[in-house]
């Protein structure tokens, strides 16, 4: 048994003086960290730098070879692998074939710990169009793989968490999805106390983090629509109103709105809105599992039909934008970033035929887990 | 291009470039049956549309008059609501008031992609909400009686348990 | 529908007050395309009456009740807030849409090269309106001639004759349709020869190089 002092959870931390006093290194990366988050925050956001990025891509994967022009393209390619590093990483499966002789690269090896900290899903929850995946992720991630997650994980995952939350409180929108999470959170943190070791004190602080995060939502004032004489929802035409409801995927939204008054009832039980929302969902095929012999299509009550088969088969799910796999470097990575890889740009001058019908793929947020989920 | 000129219901005259105003199927539809070469001067009228409204719808076109056609095919349409555009956020962060006056004037003019955006901006402010969340959010007087109320909560409550 | 309608009724009639003025206003539209109309100016005509058109469109919602057949208490019961005209108002705006659309198909068909897909469009829209109108019927149905539909075209301009049994228009582009279709008929039966020929001869190939092997 080797000696254990009284502060064997860090051993060496490293001690610096600043014009405040001592202080831990370790407290002053953080701060750095935090700092880099935003900036990272601030570059996504801003349409124009990613633009930049996308030329740098190009440039980058034509000139692999030609040096000369390499130099006139640094700038556009530095900043392409500072932005990759946040939002690619590779599989850990080996790559078969080795290109140019000797750029071999091998993947890394992968656990669901090493996604969260690498894909940056903290920055990528700021962006609408990638919201809902993360989440999803978050999601599945918590429901299977909570107990799997390393110290750094869980503490990532904390980050994403917070960050959600800022990120609801400050849009008003889809604060019960956040709350659900935390709530599953806390569930599974207190089913599993046993099985964590570490810190109490950390365990305890986390679980009050959850609860306070939870209140802030709680608390969140939505913004009350004042009578200012302008147009109301109501107002609408309902053939407004009905283009509206079909934008719904989940029947809880369309229900919800048919509760609120009289008229949204109706508008909010058009056979049209559930006939479609149905089909969008579920196939005519599906149908036929429950009628037996001919059906008559015309007076289905496709709300009914919904509720009968909404158990038994998967709905489908959409994201507007999604992680992708490289079918040539197994590269995971965002969809409108890219990633550097020989492929595409090759695609392009339709130079390396071998290269033609390499497909990048889609990876669902089930796809993503099945991939890397398996520890 | 030439240019053509629309006149919002309070009177003001905006001059507009034929292929920005084209994102309008209504003002499409003249322009086609005029053989596209409207040499008329007078303004066209359009008493649904206010000029502040209709500055913005404008604003709207303007920026997206390279877009390729929205296809057709209703049966097929994209139920996503959060692949917006950054331009379109932004443009579609204004009061109710103007959004829903938005959504009328492009379900007057026919313009697709503006009331696709803007109906989903609300979609988005309903999403998620629980009917009493949406009934603040919109200002929606509740006219059910207790008894109705309940009903349609029985009636529905299958949804909450996925 | 008395808990449907908060509107106060100092709005309402404001309200009414400026659809009635629209209203108004598509009408001397439509005078004005008439008279530009008779001076064969039929170009500023279809501009009059668009503008005639833009002053009616959504002054009321009827179309949006008609897409609502909601589970709940049918298709009635479903009251549209918007919609505030009275019964003579909605009667002159669907008169002066069908008019107008009628016209506009008229305008259209004097064009050296008819966009015959809209005159068959703005025909739908009158028929819609009013299912007797027999001038729409027969401009339909030159419409469908000359996009080639002869059989439906047939279908449409007997219905207008219904109306006006000996109107020589009428009789000259039905008479056209029978000759069309009966060449269509002769085409065909040619095409369906040729290719049972070609079919047969085929097989008689198929069968030699049987043989060959």
């Amino acid at each position: 048994m080797p000696f254990i002092g009284k502060d064997w959870r860090s051993p060496g931390g490293l001690w610096v003086r600043t014009s405040s006093g001592w202080r831990k290194v370790s407290a002053i990366r953080k701060n750095l960290n935090r700092h880099i988050k935003k900036v990272a925050r601030e570059r996504i956001s801003k349409p124009e730098s990613r633009e930049g990025q996308h030329q740098g891509d190009v440039t980058f994967s034509k000139d692999d070879r030609d040096v000369d022009n390499l130099n006139v393209h640094n700038i556009s390619k530095k900043e392409k692998f500072t932005a990759f590093n946040f939002s690619a990483v590779l599989l850990r499966e080996l790559l078969s074939e080795d290109f140019d002789n000797k750029n071999t690269v091998r993947g890394k090896y992968l656990t669901v710990g090493e996604v969260l900290c690498t894909l940056d899903f903290c920055t990528a929850l700021s962006d609408p169009k990638r919201f809902h995946y993360v989440c999803k992720v978050v999601e599945i991630i918590i429901d299977n793989y909570f107990v799997t997650l390393s110290g750094s994980a869980v503490k990532y995952l904390f980050c994403i968490l917070e960050e959600a939350v800022d990120v609801v409180e400050k849009s008003h929108n889809f604060i019960h999805r956040i709350l659900l999470l935390l709530s599953m959170t806390k569930e599974k943190m207190l089913a599993n106390k046993t099985i964590f070791f570490g810190c109490l004190a950390l365990y305890n602080c986390r679980l009050h983090l959850i609860e306070l995060w939870k209140k802030r939502l709680q608390e969140v004032e939505l913004v009350q629509r004042k009578e200012d004489g302008k147009l109301t929802l109501e107002d609408l035409p309902v053939e407004c109103q009905l283009y509206l409801i079909q934008c719904f995927t989940d029947p809880a939204d369309v229900i919800h709105i048919s509760q609120t008054n009289r008229h949204f009832n109706k508008v909010g039980n058009d056979i049209f809105v559930w006939q479609k929302l149905f089909l969008y969902h579920f196939s005519y095929g599906k149908l036929e599992t429950v009628f037996k012999g001919s059906i008559d299509y015309d007076n289905i009550d496709w709300k009914a039909m919904f509720r009968k088969l909404m158990k038994r088969y998967e709905w489908k799910e959409e994201y507007a934008s999604m992680l992708q796999k490289c079918g040539r470097c197994n590269c995971i990575y965002w969809q409108e970033d890219g990633h550097p890889c020989c492929v595409d740009a090759w695609k392009g001058t339709g130079g390396q035929q071998r290269y033609q019908y390499v497909q990048h793929i889609n990876l669902s947020p089930k796809a993503l887990m099945s991939i890397i989920g398996n520890p | 291009m030439p240019n053509i000129k629309l006149q919002s219901s309070d009177g003001e005259v905006f001059d507009v470039d034929v292929d920005v105003a084209k994102q309008s199927i209504t003002i499409k539809t003249m322009l086609e049956d005029l053989g596209m070469d409207e040499d008329d001067d007078e303004a066209i009228p359009l008493p649904n549309v206010n000029s502040a409204i209709l500055g913005k719808v404008l604003e709207w076109c303007q920026f997206h008059k390279d877009d390729p056609p929205p296809p057709e095919d209703e049966e097929n349409r994209e139920k996503r609501t959060d692949d917006l555009c950054g331009f379109d956020i932004d443009f579609l962060k204004v009061d109710q008031g103007t959004l829903f006056e938005l959504i009328l004037a492009a379900n007057y003019l026919d313009i697709k992609g503006l009331l696709d955006a803007s109906c989903k901006t609300v979609a988005n402010m309903i999403k998620g909400k629980t009917p009493e969340e949406i009934r603040k959010t919109f200002n929606i007087k509740n006219d059910f009686t207790p008894a109705e109320e309940e009903q349609v909560r029985k009636e529905n409550s299958w949804c909450e348990e996925k | 529908m008395a808990e449907a309608a908060p509107l106060d009724d100092g709005d309402l009639s404001k309200k009414q007050a400026i659809a009635l003025k629209r209203i108004d206003q598509g009408e001397i539209y439509k005078q004005e395309g008439n008279m530009c109309y008779r001076e064969k100016n039929y170009k500023k005509a279809i501009g009059k009456y668009h503008r005639a058109l833009l002053q009616v469109k959504d002054v009321d919602r009827q179309d949006g009740q008609q897409m609502l057949k909601g589970m709940m208490g049918g298709v009635s019961g479903v009251e549209d807030r918007s919609c505030q005209l009275t019964a003579t108002m909605a009667e002159r705006v669907k008169e002066l849409e069908m008019s107008c659309y009628n016209n506009l198909a008229a305008c259209l068909l004097h064009d050296t090269n008819p966009n015959y897909e809209r005159v068959k469009e703005y025909c739908q829209n009158v028929l819609k309106l009013d299912e007797q109108n027999r001038k729409a019927w027969y401009r339909q149905g030159v419409a469908l001639y000359h996009l080639k539909d002869y059989e439906e075209a047939q279908d449409c301009l007997n219905r207008a004759r219904k109306k006006v049994p000996k109107d020589p228009d009428i009789l000259r582009y039905l008479n056209l349709c029978k000759e069309a279709l009966s060449k269509q008929l002769q085409a065909e039966k040619h095409r369906y020869q040729g290719m049972f020929q070609k079919m047969a001869e085929g097989e008689e190939e198929v069968i030699e190089m049987d043989d060959d092997k």
